[in-house]
């Protein structure tokens, strides 16, 4: 069976929340039903197929065609089958995904992968600040899955991450890493000012000098871990880059945060 | 029945169900990770006495390790998941944890379709005193314990499964040299198979024994009835041309693995014929009421 396919009619009247459209919630409904499905825009809800052409497919293969950075909520909470988006998407795509794959051959708005747990996430484009981050007033970041921004990320990415994978193939922004508990961020190109701020355990590997660290970080020396032969083919199976780039040499190591508990640490090639 | 002209008696050697783990061993040299090896499996020759058989099952080339380094895998067995998990932790502890550059990971998988786990970095992580980290990594959790070489890097777990030990046969000779030569071609057949491994120093023992003593403190004393020395004394089974014998014993992961082991040593031991010195090929067994799994030989080697 071909995937459930909607295909943006018009631009968006203004901010449309999808978080309500799973594939758990759609099995079972014809395209007529699935038409009439009331999407949350502004203050009037808006008819599904007001907006999206429905082509009825299998709906835990879900295409979404013709992105917009006001589309909202895309596959959050999913957990199991495969969201993509041919193009940009808006805040908090992926929220809580559980399980499952989402694709966003575009980029994506600020809190992508927001308190992620499970599954997959892989943004084509760049992501906004904070992705895998908590909400505004929630304290949970990622507790696990991978998230895979092959752009540049905004700032505070992966903040308050336990557990997971977030993966940056260019810059990340500010404060990247910030405040994680613990688990494993990696930025290929350049990570901005005070990354791995407030960090309690876990792991930044960066893959550009390390500049601009927090004071609060402590050299020491250069080594080259066992487990990194461990996690490098699994960098390098999202963005083999990272096999040649952390290849055969010693690399700088910092402890921090020591203004936390000090246990995290930091990796950059000299 | 006869195998190169060397008389296989028709008798069976008798196994027992048990439980065993593969780890995997590497370090910073082919060297290095053999010696944790054999650091591990030394003194792990019978469970009366070791409380865990193991063994080296195979050199692992760079290509064949998780993390890309020269390794060994080591298989123990014992006769309960608890005595396994204990003696595991414990070689674990004191023979791995110890050597230069070791790192040490699962060689088998638990979940529904493998084994039940084991632990093995699970609390040799309290080693580190608080500066122990871990890292999850495609699933599986590893510990990383700060030590003076940098850090040992230890999977959290292990698997174990139901296993088989004990499977054994004699090779009856005219000399000792003879029962030697015979027994070490066997133990080259039977080390180059794998899921299996020979616990006894250099795969051969000499001091194959009996259910029970006279004394009452001793579960197992010396198999009078193949030693050629009390030949005339006690009921003796050797022919008068029989001057020594030697047994093999080997532990393996499966039925098939100890069938196929020993069908391996057998055709190696008497590879050379009544010519080499090698005359019976027997097999140690307690009348078939103690062991769940029996090898009668002619059947093994059919």
């Amino acid at each position: 069976m071909s995937a459930l396919t909607l295909e943006l009619r018009q631009p968006l009247p203004g901010r449309v929340d999808l978080s309500g459209l799973r594939p758990d919630r759609l099995a079972g409904l014809g395209a007529g039903a699935i038409e009439r499905l009331a999407l949350p825009c502004g203050r009037t809800p808006v008819a599904l197929g007001e907006l999206f052409r429905v082509r009825p497919g299998d709906p835990a293969e879900l295409r979404i065609l013709g992105g917009d950075p006001r589309l909202d909520g895309v596959a959050a909470g999913l957990d199991g089958g495969r969201v993509l988006v041919e193009g940009d998407v808006g805040w908090y795509a992926g929220e809580g995904l559980r399980g499952g794959v989402l694709e966003i051959r575009g980029s994506s708005g600020p809190f992508t992968g927001s308190a992620m747990a499970g599954g997959e996430i892989r943004v084509h484009g760049d992501a906004g600040e904070r992705p895998g981050a908590p909400r505004a007033g929630e304290r949970r970041g990622m507790t696990g899955g991978v998230l895979h921004v092959a752009g540049n990320a905004g700032a505070r990415a992966g903040e308050r991450m336990r557990r997971g994978l977030l993966l940056v193939d260019g810059d990340a922004g500010e404060c990247c890493a910030a405040r994680i508990i613990a688990g494993t961020v990696a930025v290929l190109g350049r990570a901005g000012a005070l990354a791995g701020t407030g960090m309690r355990r876990g792991t930044l590997l960066l893959g550009t000098p390390a500049q601009g660290l927090p004071p609060t970080f402590n050299a020491t020396g250069a080594w080259r871990p066992g487990f990194l032969e461990l996690l490098i083919p699994v960098l390098a199976r999202h963005q083999p880059a990272w096999a040649e780039r952390l290849r055969g040499d010693p690399l700088q190591r910092w402890v921090g945060d020591l203004a936390t508990d000090g246990r995290g640490e930091l990796f950059a090639p000299d | 029945m006869h195998l190169n002209g060397v008389e296989i008696e028709d008798t069976f050697a008798e196994a027992f169900g048990m439980q065993a783990t593969r780890v995997i061993i590497t370090a910073i040299s082919a060297r290095w990770a053999r010696t944790a090896a054999e650091t591990m499996t030394g003194f792990a020759t019978s469970v009366i006495g070791c409380g865990v058989e193991a063994g080296i099952e195979a050199e692992l080339a760079p290509a064949q390790t998780p993390d890309g380094r020269p390794g060994v895998s080591v298989l123990l067995f014992a006769m309960s998941g608890d005595d396994l998990a204990k003696h595991l932790e414990r070689r674990a502890g004191q023979c791995v944890l110890t050597c230069p550059t070791t790192a040490l990971f699962a060689g088998m998988e638990a979940g529904p379709e493998g084994g039940k786990p084991v632990p093995l970095g699970q609390r040799l992580r309290f080693f580190g005193d608080g500066h122990q980290a871990s890292k999850l990594i495609d699933g599986r959790r590893y510990w990383r314990i700060p030590v003076m070489d940098g850090e040992f890097l230890c999977a959290e777990l292990s698997a174990r499964v139901k296993a088989v030990g004990g499977g054994n046969f004699l090779v009856l000779a005219t000399g000792v040299e003879a029962a030697l030569a015979a027994c070490e071609a066997a133990v080259t057949a039977m080390r180059r198979l794998p899921n299996v491994v020979l616990p006894f120093p250099g795969g051969v023992v000499r001091s194959g024994s009996k259910v029970g003593s006279k004394y009452k403190a001793l579960p197992a004393s010396t198999n009078d009835a193949y030693c050629p020395t009390l030949r005339g004394l006690v009921e003796s089974r050797l022919a008068p041309e029989i001057r020594a014998v030697l047994e093999i014993v080997v532990n393996g992961l499966t039925d098939a693995d100890v069938r196929g082991a020993l069908r391996a040593g057998i055709g190696a031991a008497c590879a050379g014929g009544p010519e080499s010195g090698v005359r019976r090929i027997s097999a140690g067994n307690y009348g078939g009421r103690l062991g769940q799994f029996h090898y009668p030989l002619r059947e093994v080697l059919a």
